[in-house]
């Protein structure tokens, strides 16, 4: 027996990553922006979600895909912002990957959307290598999370594109520390944009629409 | 357990790569892992077995190479290999940066087959 190398130099997700480039140059045709969501669990994802759909739905056609192992429960609330939401139930899967993403928009005869929500299943780990065709990540951590946890899981919060602290009405009760938890998303993603935000007072919420409208937009003019 | 995930696509690329190799046996998979791959390279190391059972894979090692954490510092105008995940900035002046040079690899370098032994040596 010989043995033999052979050079590869491939990317491992290489299949995830060309699934998620199909899907970036579908939504770019259809003038599709997406955004896609990332958290721990609880830290008010599908909340923050549900007040959003429910806000641009007026003036923008939105619509939202939402990842978690078992249940249609995100949906269900999702669905009552009035816009289509649709649940991907992952199975044992602790992340979306683009081709859940493409299958679940396959069976959808949705119209062409302005913007398109993805909620990714909420865990800090696993959700950070997959590539879903996204055009920003946002990665949420609400004042309860602690200001630390950026410094925990830095793949995940270095992925991102933008940060929404969230839960911000519960700050004073919880004693969170805003300054500790800038300084770690600074530290973990240098010069990302962050949003302070609380869903259910709508504190913050403006800055995060406009935020949405105007990368939206600027998406549109560069067709 | 995104690892297995990963490890099932690992397993899937070099056993497509032994076919087309015409091998039939995989002595080792060489990879390169970067710290903000997302990637806990132990996790890896212990579901790449699982992943490999019964296929061309199944005895090989698994060889990881850990890529460096490596930024270009705006301000020393140089890159610049950080000691630790966080933070991300130059360790010399200090400077945050956002532009990451290395550390999110997640790539598959090389296979090493061995060419099967025809039947009548």
């Amino acid at each position: 027996m010989s043995p033999r190398i052979v050079e590869l130099r491939t990317r491992i997700l290489k299949k995830n990553d060309e699934v998620a480039r199909t899907l970036r140059a579908r939504f770019a045709d259809q003038g599709t922006f997406v955004v896609s969501l990332v958290s721990g669990p609880g830290a008010g994802k599908t909340e923050l979600l549900q007040r959003t759909l429910e806000a641009l739905r007026g003036t923008l056609r939105v619509a939202a895909l939402v990842g978690d192992l078992a249940t249609e429960n995100d949906a269900r609330r999702l669905s009552a912002s009035g816009a289509p939401a649709r649940q991907i139930v992952t199975g044992s899967v602790c992340h979306l990957e683009a081709q859940m993403v493409a299958d679940a928009l396959a069976e959808w005869q949705a119209d062409r959307l302005d913007l398109l929500f993805i909620e990714n299943v909420g865990n800090l780990v696993c959700p950070a290598s997959f590539d879903l065709g996204e055009d920003l990540r946002v990665a949420l951590l609400s004042v309860t999370d602690g200001e630390d946890k950026p410094l925990k899981y830095p793949p995940l919060f270095n992925s991102a594109d933008l940060f929404v602290i969230s839960k911000v009405d519960l700050s004073h009760a919880v004693g969170f520390d805003r300054s500790a938890a800038l300084r770690a998303l600074e530290s973990v993603r240098p010069g990302a944009t962050v949003l302070e935000v609380s869903a259910r007072t709508g504190a913050g919420m403006d800055e995060w629409l406009s935020e949405l409208r105007r990368r939206q937009a600027d998406k549109r003019t560069e067709r | 357990m995104h690892e297995l995930r990963i490890a099932l696509a690992l397993v899937d690329l070099a056993a497509r790569a032994a076919a087309e190799a015409q091998s039939g046996r995989v002595a080792a998979v060489s990879i390169r892992v970067g710290p903000l791959s997302g990637v806990e390279v132990e996790s890896l190391r212990s579901v790449f077995p699982m992943a490999a059972a019964g296929t061309v894979c199944a005895d090989a090692r698994l060889e990881i190479q850990s890529e460096p954490l490596r930024v270009y510092c705006p301000r020393c105008r140089a890159p610049r290999d950080l000691p630790d995940i966080t933070p991300i900035q130059c360790p010399i002046c200090g400077t945050p940066t956002p532009i990451l040079l290395s550390g999110r690899e997640l790539q598959l370098d090389s296979i090493e087959v061995e060419d099967d032994v025809p039947a009548d040596r």
